[in-house]
């Protein structure tokens, strides 16, 4: 695995992302700034970790989808390369027009902090190969702004094409209103393009890699991406 | 040349915020409000005198950045 | 010798917010009337929240020696040998009236402030806490202080990364005057590489 992970002014995840990437997969991720205008050569896996990037000035995210780096990400994208989106990530994502729809202010407009349930939509994507499909999760989040919005067109398609790849769910899996911390349209936690090489998700599975932290579902999502590149390499 | 483009959100999506100061005010007894949706202006300096010159560089300001047209709509005013 | 444009007058002092007793010290410190600048320094940096002046002689009583002190008062922060080569930087602040005056703002900036005098040790910061005392919920400016030091100390905590892990809240009428906003932060460096 040869990750590049993006850091933006006022990115403050990039540290536990490199972390977790450096202990699944065992190698140095590179950490890429957002002025450079080329991506590692041979990079494999771009991350675009959490924080607040530009303060959350115009709105998340929008500032940073408009950096010199973003251009090279769509152009490795672009060539199918993977992108891993998370949180503020996914903000950035959708901005730069890797994902559709929008991340917009949570429904009952807290900043949420907490561990969360995700069930896992399908297991034949190359970020949750490391998963069963309709396996549930416990992964932490903490954001303001993860309620997932796009037109009737988009959600239609997004579910209709399986791009809908996490949910937020009651510990057992089902659906229900009291587990959807954000409001988000479906429930929806996490999608993929349709190319399916570009996840965004707004909890962080970074944070759940070690046991002596805590539960360790995170690990899934990272063990899986290294089998996937170890088997297109 | 000033400017002025306002932002707003397109009508359907949802305002939490808008909401809430909706609930605000009633909660001050300023009664009659019954509904508040809340967006953005954006006050900016022209160079140069050509007003259609200014209005292109704004929607181009506009569609790039200032407004998200997933879920917003604006409107560009050039004041002189 | 300063030329002052303002005459320095008993109610320009008390103005400056000065006692005549922390006048009087002025003039022996720096053997002449101050000007209207030196003055305004004094007040500044001989008020409540700069200088601790009523909490001082509480504090003085703690204990601040002891084997695994690194780095004792008179420092952004102090530090403290955890072990494993490690140090554990660490510092509570008041940023109480600008609380009472703008809720967010005051709050925010002494979660900032705090911060701050941790990183600035050479250590980051990996938690805040908080201890507040609000007037009583009765009264008409509680629910508006709550509100703002509350979402002050998110506001600033959340976007810099660091999560306030803890704290306590009490309401009592005797704070209706003023609200107390303590803001903590805790930082772990190498012992090594402390500034």
């Amino acid at each position: 695995m040869k990750a590049a992970v993006l850091v933006f002014p006022g990115i403050n995840r990039e540290r536990d992302m490199a972390r977790t990437l450096r202990l699944i997969s065992g190698h140095e991720p590179t950490m890429v700034w957002h002025t450079d205008t080329d991506l590692p050569s041979g990079t494999d896996l771009v991350v675009i970790p959490g924080g607040f990037s530009y303060g959350d000035y115009l709105r998340c995210g929008a500032i940073a989808a408009r950096s010199p780096v973003m251009d090279a990400v769509r152009g490795y994208a672009a060539k199918g390369g993977l992108v891993l989106a998370v949180c503020n990530g996914f903000q950035i994502a959708c901005e730069a027009g890797l994902l559709p729809g929008v991340l917009m202010r949570n429904e009952r407009l807290k900043f949420i902090c907490r561990d969360i349930f995700l069930r896992v939509e399908r297991s034949d994507t190359a970020f949750t190969r490391g998963y069963n499909a309709g396996q549930v999760i416990r992964v932490p989040t903490a954001h303001g702004e993860g309620n997932y919005i796009a037109d009737a067109d988009t959600i239609a398609r997004l579910e209709g094409e399986g791009r809908v790849i996490f949910r937020y769910v009651a510990p057992d899996g089902a659906r229900d209103p009291a587990f959807n911390v954000n409001g988000s349209t479906n429930a929806i936690a996490g999608i993929i393009n349709d190319r399916g090489n570009v996840l965004g998700m707004m909890p962080h599975p970074e944070n759940h890699v070690e046991a002596a932290i805590g539960p360790t579902d995170g690990r899934g999502l990272f063990a899986g991406l290294v089998e996937a590149l170890d088997r297109a390499a | 040349m000033k400017a002025r483009v306002t932002v707003t959100l397109k009508s359907g999506i949802l305002d939490p915020q808008g909401k809430a100061i909706e609930g605000a005010l009633r909660s001050l007894g300023l009664a009659g409000v019954s509904s508040v949706r809340q967006g953005k202006v954006f006050d900016i300096e022209i160079e140069g005198g050509d007003r259609a010159q200014a209005e292109a560089l704004l929607k181009q300001a506009a569609d790039k950045i200032l407004a998200n047209t997933v879920i917003e709509n604006y409107r560009v005013d050039v004041l002189g | 010798m300063i030329r002052n444009e303002s005459r320095i007058t008993p109610e320009l002092i008390a103005e400056h917010g000065l006692k005549a007793d922390e006048y009087d010290r002025i003039l022996k410190l720096i053997g002449r009337e101050p000007s209207l600048t030196e003055l305004g320094i004094f007040s500044a940096m001989w008020n409540e929240h700069c200088s601790y002046k009523s909490s001082k002689v509480h504090l003085r009583t703690l204990p601040t020696k002891g084997p695994w002190v690194i780095q004792g008062p008179g420092e952004n922060a102090g530090v403290i040998d955890i072990g494993d080569g490690l140090a554990c930087v660490f510092k509570m602040e008041s940023h109480n009236h600008p609380s009472y005056i703008e809720p967010y703002q005051g709050a925010a900036t002494g979660v900032g402030g705090i911060l701050r005098d941790v990183f600035t040790m050479g250590a980051r910061p990996i938690a805040c806490l908080n201890a507040l005392s609000f007037g009583a919920p009765s009264h008409p400016k509680t629910r508006h202080l709550v509100g703002g030091v509350v979402a002050g100390i998110g506001g600033y905590g959340n976007s810099f990364g660091v999560p306030t892990v803890g704290g306590s809240v009490r309401f009592h009428s005797r704070y209706d005057g003023n609200c107390l906003v303590n803001a903590m932060a805790v930082g772990i460096a190498r012992k090594d590489q402390i500034f």
